[in-house]
């Protein structure tokens, strides 16, 4: 009797070999992906936040200079960015991906990605904020009290999904316009009163 | 001779058993083409997509890439897909893990230690890190006596390897950390019924949402019926050893559970409560009860909490947890053996469980983690009353208390470089007092490449039966264990993703049943185990993970241990077969030859589950088939007593409606 299921095998085997069959022969079609890396799904916000954002005609110093996002201390990040904005344009501009290895270089950016801890000169975010004060900088980070600390917009997480908040004081101080469909989305927070994410 | 009738099941024996497990999960790499797409997803389809994360290794939120454990973690997408009833159901599918289930309870098999009597007081269980497993049997439901509906399960991270360092006793060989919806994810209401072939029926009502004024609430209430088996056939050893004649236990394999959950959070305030109440129909071979009389019992859980997290500095949290927990357990049988007389089992526990814990982000990146836990056993009541001889009778009633600092400091050595260090001091007020170390060593060479080399030390104090039976008075110490683990994870490419694991423990202290019915510590067990995983992620939205596992655990004499499969194979593929909304979802699982708890040999078997899912059909719709067990083929389990057989197939129809 309890081994009355090895007469079955041959059976489940089949029921095996034919799932991973049709597994593999729709795996190639299709598209559409389900995205499991948070450093891709945070490239494919970024490049939303671009979008809908309007930055001043003073964030570039000339008409043909390339949109630049620098990111500082996410490598894949990076990496995914470069394949996301590769050949496209964005605000009318082509798109550079700058890794960001010392703060000077920060002020240069529209959209400034920073990620402290792992960054190369090992400066706290505070500092970062610092070098890019009074300039034209969409700031983002995944980071509790990025936005009491002059950040712009801020990842979080919410069960499976990672969702952002955004500070509209701090965005209008850098001369940015958000678009209502971003502030829409956004959990909206100012910067004195970061609300707790978990 | 009396003492072990404290515990839920009749005959206990000493035998000890092994195995071991685990697994990983990764995250999933892009290729050009796809992360090219990514770009051109919406935002409001940005939002909804699933990022991995776990919270349950650490406390805190952090990329899997650095929790210095293995962690495996299924989503609410999966559960669904897979048509999982139950956790042990999700369970079955983790890697390296076996389920034994004497249809009473389910036990989980987990590291290379399984034991059919030890109600998973070895695992530690949680819903988002609040511990289920009670105060008298230490015992983490699994079964249709878990607290929550699958339906309300948002994600389940499988932390394997000992995880005491922080939550001290119970997690042994692992923990379970169930993390429950939102309101946010419920936006709005939902009503579900599912019909099964037992038959069995299943409704759930649940309306959840966040409102403009940021007030997030969840409130659900299930009921579930089930007949279970209707002519259940008793194994033919069970009739030798019985005496029984008769072949078939007719309609004593039913099933009733309600539950409620409720969840709002505000701002800074979290209050959750949960509650379940299951009755259920035992089976002959677990309480060792004839066909004439059987058993019947009653499981409740019930616990209510305030949580309350604030940031005192941008760089700092402080999250502080106070619940209240009850637990309660009666039955009523008449055993065939040992004594014919109707006995009434009853157990009840009340606890205070109290909880802080401060962690602050240094700008270096450094992560520490300190924090303090108390918990006050008001009431631990459990009793056996012989209805017929009182003299026969045997009961405890007692209290006790535990207060655990704890603390883990994540130090960032180099860019790609992490430590984790952390360590859990635990004193009980029945003396017994342990240190447990964790130490993780993290290596990330390449975006796609992580190697972590993790030791750890555990422990479990011996519950409030097997003190009550122990051989000599303050005999017993607590079971400890040490683990070693090397764990290999590699990004093949844009879809593939590999892990390997090597793994040693060391167990001492066991504690087992004497055949007088006493308890001891007993002597040393040994398991050391290679497990192998693979995942992938295809674009087109199809899932696949496979897992392997071979181990081997051995007592000091170098014997094999009781209910420890040497291999485990698993297969798990979900693909969507017509349009986006059509899935097929199917799971194989092999378990490798086993023996039962009285050393007799209990067969391998392969058995796979089929589930049809048609999502946000006519917009609000999600439908569903399952069919468990698909080939009908039967296996035996072992439980405290012998064996039981498997469940034979059985088809869920299953309608979910959102509005």
């Amino acid at each position: 009797m309890i081994f009355r299921l090895v007469m079955h095998w041959r059976r489940l085997l089949f029921a095996s070999l034919v799932a991973i069959g049709f597994t593999v022969t729709l795996g190639g079609s299709q598209s559409t992906g389900t995205v499991f890396s948070a450093d891709a799904v945070k490239a494919a916000y970024l490049v939303n936040f671009i979008r809908f954002t309007e930055w001043p005609a003073s964030a570039f110093r000339s008409d043909d200079v390339p949109f630049v996002i620098g990111v500082a201390g996410n490598k894949e990040l990076e990496d995914y960015l470069w394949k996301i904005t590769d050949g496209k344009t964005l605000q009318g501009r082509k798109v550079r991906v700058v890794r960001l290895i010392n703060l000077e270089d920060a002020a240069d950016c529209q959209l400034l990605y920073i990620q402290a801890a792992d960054s190369l000169p090992g400066v706290p975010t505070a500092d970062w904020l610092a070098a890019i004060r009074k300039k034209n900088v969409l700031t983002v980070a995944n980071e509790p009290g990025f936005i009491a600390k002059g950040g712009i917009i801020n990842f979080y997480t919410d069960g499976n999904n990672l969702r952002f908040e955004i500070s509209p004081v701090t965005a209008e101080a850098a001369g940015l316009k958000l678009s209502s469909r971003l502030l829409a989305l956004a959990r909206i927070v100012r910067p004195d009163a970061p609300s707790p994410s978990r | 001779m009396t003492s072990a009738l404290f515990y839920k099941s009749w005959r206990l024996q000493a035998v000890i058993l092994i195995i071991t497990c685990q697994s990983q999960a990764q995250l999933s790499p892009l290729s050009n083409n796809e992360s090219a797409t990514l770009g051109e997803i919406p935002l409001e389809q940005l939002m909804q997509l699933p990022v991995e994360f776990v919270t349950g290794a650490s406390k805190y939120e952090q990329n899997i890439q650095r929790a210095p454990a293995s962690v495996t973690v299924f989503t609410s997408e999966d559960i669904q897909n897979y048509g999982w009833q139950t956790l042990a159901d999700a369970l079955r599918s983790a890697p390296g893990f076996f389920i034994n289930s004497d249809r009473f309870y389910d036990y989980m098999g987990n590291r290379g230690f399984s034991r059919p009597y030890d109600y998973n007081s070895r695992t530690l269980v949680l819903v988002d890190g609040h511990r289920i497993n009670d105060s008298i049997f230490q015992q983490g439901s699994i079964g249709t006596d878990f607290i929550l509906d699958m339906d309300l399960v948002e994600r389940i991270e499988i932390i394997h390897g000992p995880s005491s360092s922080l939550y001290g006793s119970s997690a042994f060989y692992g923990a379970v950390n169930v993390i429950p919806k939102k309101g946010s994810d419920i936006a709005g209401g939902q009503a579900s019924a599912s019909l099964g072939s037992e038959p069995s029926a299943k409704g759930r009502f649940t309306t959840g949402n966040r409102t403009a004024s940021g007030v997030d609430y969840v409130i659900s209430a299930t009921e579930w019926w089930s007949s279970g088996e209707k002519d259940f056939a008793l194994p033919q050893s069970w009739r030798t050893a019985t005496g029984l004649t008769s072949l078939n236990a007719a309609n004593q394999d039913g099933m009733h559970n309600q539950s409620v959950y409720a969840n709002a959070t505000w701002k800074w305030l979290e209050l959750e409560s949960a509650y379940i109440m299951r009755d259920k129909d035992v089976l002959p071979p677990v309480y060792a009860t004839n066909l004439t009389d059987p058993a019947h019992a009653t499981d409740q859980r019930a616990y209510a909490l305030a949580r309350a997290t604030g940031h005192p500095t941008a760089d700092s949290s402080l999250v502080t947890t106070v619940s209240v927990d009850y637990y309660g357990y009666d039955a009523l049988f008449s055993p065939s053996f040992i004594s014919f007389d109707e006995q009434k089992l009853h157990t009840e526990a009340l606890s205070l469980n109290f909880e802080t814990r401060w962690q602050q982000t240094f700008d270096n990146g450094n992560v520490m983690i300190a924090g303090l836990e108390y918990q006050e056993n008001f009431i631990q009541r459990t009793s056996r009353d012989d209805l017929v001889n009182a003299a026969n009778s045997v009961s405890v009633d007692t209290s006790s208390n535990y207060v655990s600092p704890f603390t883990q400091f994540d130090w960032v050595l180099a860019h790609n470089l992490f430590l984790s260090t952390g360590a859990r001091f635990d004193s009980y007020s029945t003396g017994e007092q342990r240190l447990t170390p964790r130490i993780g060593l993290i290596w990330i060479p390449t975006p796609a490449t992580d190697f972590k080399l993790l030791y750890g030390q555990a422990f479990r104090v011996p519950n409030v039966g097997e003190r009550a039976a122990e051989a000599t008075p303050s005999g017993l110490k607590p079971e400890t264990n040490q683990s070693w683990e090397l764990v290999a994870n590699h990004k093949l490419n844009s879809i593939w993703r590999l892990d390997a694991h090597l793994y040693y423990t060391d167990s001492s202290n066991l504690i087992i049943y004497t055949p007088a019915g006493t308890t001891i510590n007993s002597e040393k067990i040994t398991t050391q185990g290679f497990e192998t995983g693979a995942t992938a992620f295809f674009p087109s939205n199809i899932q696949v993970r496979a897992s392997g596992t071979l181990q081997r655990s051995y007592d000091a004499n170098g014997h094999n241990v009781v209910d420890a499969p040497r291999t485990l194979f698993k297969l798990n593929a979900s693909a969507p077969v017509y349009e986006k909304w059509l899935r097929a979802s199917m799971e194989v699982q092999y378990v490798g030859d086993r023996q039962d708890i009285n050393g007799d040999p209990l067969g391998h078997y392969l058995t796979a589950n089929f589930t049809l899912r048609a999502i946000h059909v006519w917009r609000r719709w999600d439908l569903s088939l399952s069919v468990y067990n698909i080939s009908g083929g039967q296996w035996a389990d072992s439980t405290s007593s012998g064996q039981i057989q498997s469940i034979p197939t059985s088809v869920v129809g299953k309608v979910t409606l959102d509005f």
